[in-house]
């Protein structure tokens, strides 16, 4: 099967494709003489300009945007759900258990890296078992905690320095906050960008 | 007030995410970052409910589209192969839920088209009287020129906007979706064959029957 | 009084406690917010609709419960169990902060003279403050 043999092809027997990869370049000698080439220019370079005015209206049309409850109706769902996430006691004291969601507790390690200059904090999988990092699918285990933490480093920042400075960072601020201290922290630098 | 707390204190520096990269701000959605997922949804929800908007013509049904993608990517998100591919998954999900809305609407069967059913004016052999107007004919444009000076043409170019709307709804949707995503939403070839699961010599064909069908729609405003 | 009666009143003591358990912590230094969930969003159209129910049903079928954003009250037998979910500060220790709530419902509770059972502090997110 040709490869384009699915195209529309005008009467001259060229693809309609190929006409309007060009209409805004001078018109070739196939096209100055052919009848079906230069009708065709002008339609598609009729619907070009129309097209170009409506996206750049309809981008700019307060009309065309949905309305502010269907964000806060999503985010409501998502909220909700976020909720429903592991937790990972933190200390049992007279009056009852105190416990941070795995959420927080991720969000707090992103935080952390969030300090250091030169590096963004990506994914963050919180495990109780080395290796199996869903295994645990009702609670985290505090006193066991490994996380992998994917990050993106700005290039040319040195890579090993930084790691040993991420990791100290992100243990002192869990610590600090949670008193859990980590059993292991795994990085992985997936991406470099431009400082 | 508690002395330990004082609120005009800097706090600790919060990175602002529109300094960050999509990629990272995917990541972390996909962990259950509400704050980065409120900035995607925030990012990209205009461009897709424009885009189910052009798909159905009706406001509401484009947003029950917008509000129902971005909760099944909350839910999607964390088993997303990479965050690469947030964006091509964000719009097959919305271009998706415009075909089972548009299937489910019961038209007539000649209104109808299913995705893989190109028949009707678009699909058919280029029309004799098709491409008339010529050389000859009035090359300007209303539209893209400056229009705001004078409002004839300012009338004008927003009387050919409105055709061209009301022509692509008379678009077989398949082709429709293709040529939004290509000539409104500025997707690659490449992306589009991702974003509707087809081949990219496909996408390109039915992008090519789209706007031969537009540009002939169009002729009467030249 | 009527077991009736007893349980009504304790429906309308829960929710005073409830207000106050509310604005307290939320005062609280440190306190970002009291953290609404699907659990404390659902509760909060419980009471009427409990109190409607032993009005025309067995009293006691179910524990009379009150819930405000990030508070979830459930009263057994007079036993009061209380769940606290909280957004905190950064500045300040989420443990530290959440143990001082804990002792500060605490106190609350014993205040309007109701008996603990158990107060449980979930931190759901822990904020930096906002670069403006």
């Amino acid at each position: 099967m040709a490869l384009n043999e699915d195209q529309p092809r005008l009467g001259c027997g060229r693809i309609i494709d190929d006409v309007w990869a060009s209409i805004d370049q001078p018109p070739t000698v196939h096209e100055q003489t052919c009848p079906d080439c230069q009708s065709a220019r002008l339609a598609l370079h009729q619907l070009e300009a129309v097209a170009g005015s409506l996206r750049e209206r309809d981008r700019d049309d307060p009309a065309l945007q949905p309305g502010l409850r269907v964000k806060e109706a999503i985010m409501m769902v998502a909220r909700a759900e976020v909720r429903r996430s592991r937790r990972a006691p933190l200390a049992t004291t007279a009056l009852g258990v105190i416990d941070i969601s795995e959420q927080a507790l991720s969000g707090l390690i992103r935080f952390a890296a969030s300090t250091l200059p030169g590096v963004r904090a990506r994914r963050c999988t919180i495990s109780s078992t080395p290796g199996t990092p869903q295994s645990a699918p009702a609670a985290v285990d505090a006193g066991n905690v490994r996380i992998t933490l994917t990050v993106a480093i700005a290039s040319g920042v040195r890579i090993p320095a930084t790691m040993d400075l991420l990791r100290e960072r992100i243990n002192a601020v869990v610590q600090a906050q949670t008193s859990i201290t980590m059993q292991q922290i795994d990085i992985i630098v997936e991406d470099l960008y431009d400082f | 007030m508690d002395s330990t707390h004082d609120s005009d204190e800097a706090g600790p520096p919060v990175e602002a995410l529109d300094d960050l990269d999509e990629s990272t701000i995917v990541s972390r959605a996909q962990d259950g970052d509400l704050e980065a997922f409120e900035w995607l949804v925030s990012a990209h929800q205009g461009g897709v409910f424009r885009l189910a908007f052009r798909m159905l013509n009706d406001h509401a049904e484009a947003e029950d589209v917008v509000q129902e993608t971005f909760i099944a990517a909350w839910r999607s998100l964390p088993g997303l192969s990479s965050p690469q591919a947030f964006i091509s998954w964000l719009y097959r999900s919305a271009t998706n839920k415009c075909f089972d809305l548009l299937r489910s609407r019961q038209r007539r069967p000649s209104d109808s088209t299913a995705f893989d059913t190109e028949q009707g004016a678009a699909g058919g052999p280029i029309p004799e009287q098709g491409w008339k107007g010529g050389p000859g004919g009035r090359v300007g444009t209303a539209v893209g020129s400056r229009t705001a000076q004078d409002p004839a043409l300012h009338h004008e170019a927003e009387a050919q906007m409105r055709a061209l709307a009301d022509l692509l709804q008379t678009v077989p949707e398949g082709l429709r979706a293709c040529w939004l995503l290509r000539d409104v939403h500025e997707f690659s070839y490449a992306e589009i064959a991702a974003i509707v699961q087809i081949p990219e010599s496909t996408v390109r064909g039915r992008i090519a029957r789209a706007r031969r069908f537009l540009a002939e729609g169009m002729q009467p405003w030249r | 009084m009527t077991s009736d009666q007893s349980l009504r009143a304790s429906a309308v003591d829960l929710e005073a406690l409830a207000d106050t358990l509310s604005d307290a912590l939320a005062a609280h230094p440190g306190v970002v917010r009291l953290e609404p969930t699907v659990r404390s969003v659902i509760d909060r159209w419980t009471p009427a609709a409990i109190d409607q129910m032993h009005r025309t049903l067995r009293p006691a079928a179910r524990p009379p419960v009150v819930a405000r954003d990030g508070l979830v009250l459930s009263m057994t037998d007079l036993v009061l169990t209380l769940q606290i979910d909280l957004a905190t500060d950064i500045r300040r220790s989420a443990l530290e902060l959440a143990q001082e709530a804990q002792d500060l419902a605490g106190r609350l509770v014993q205040d309007a003279g109701l008996t603990i059972g158990s107060i449980d502090v979930t931190i759901l997110a822990i904020e930096g403050a906002r670069t403006p």
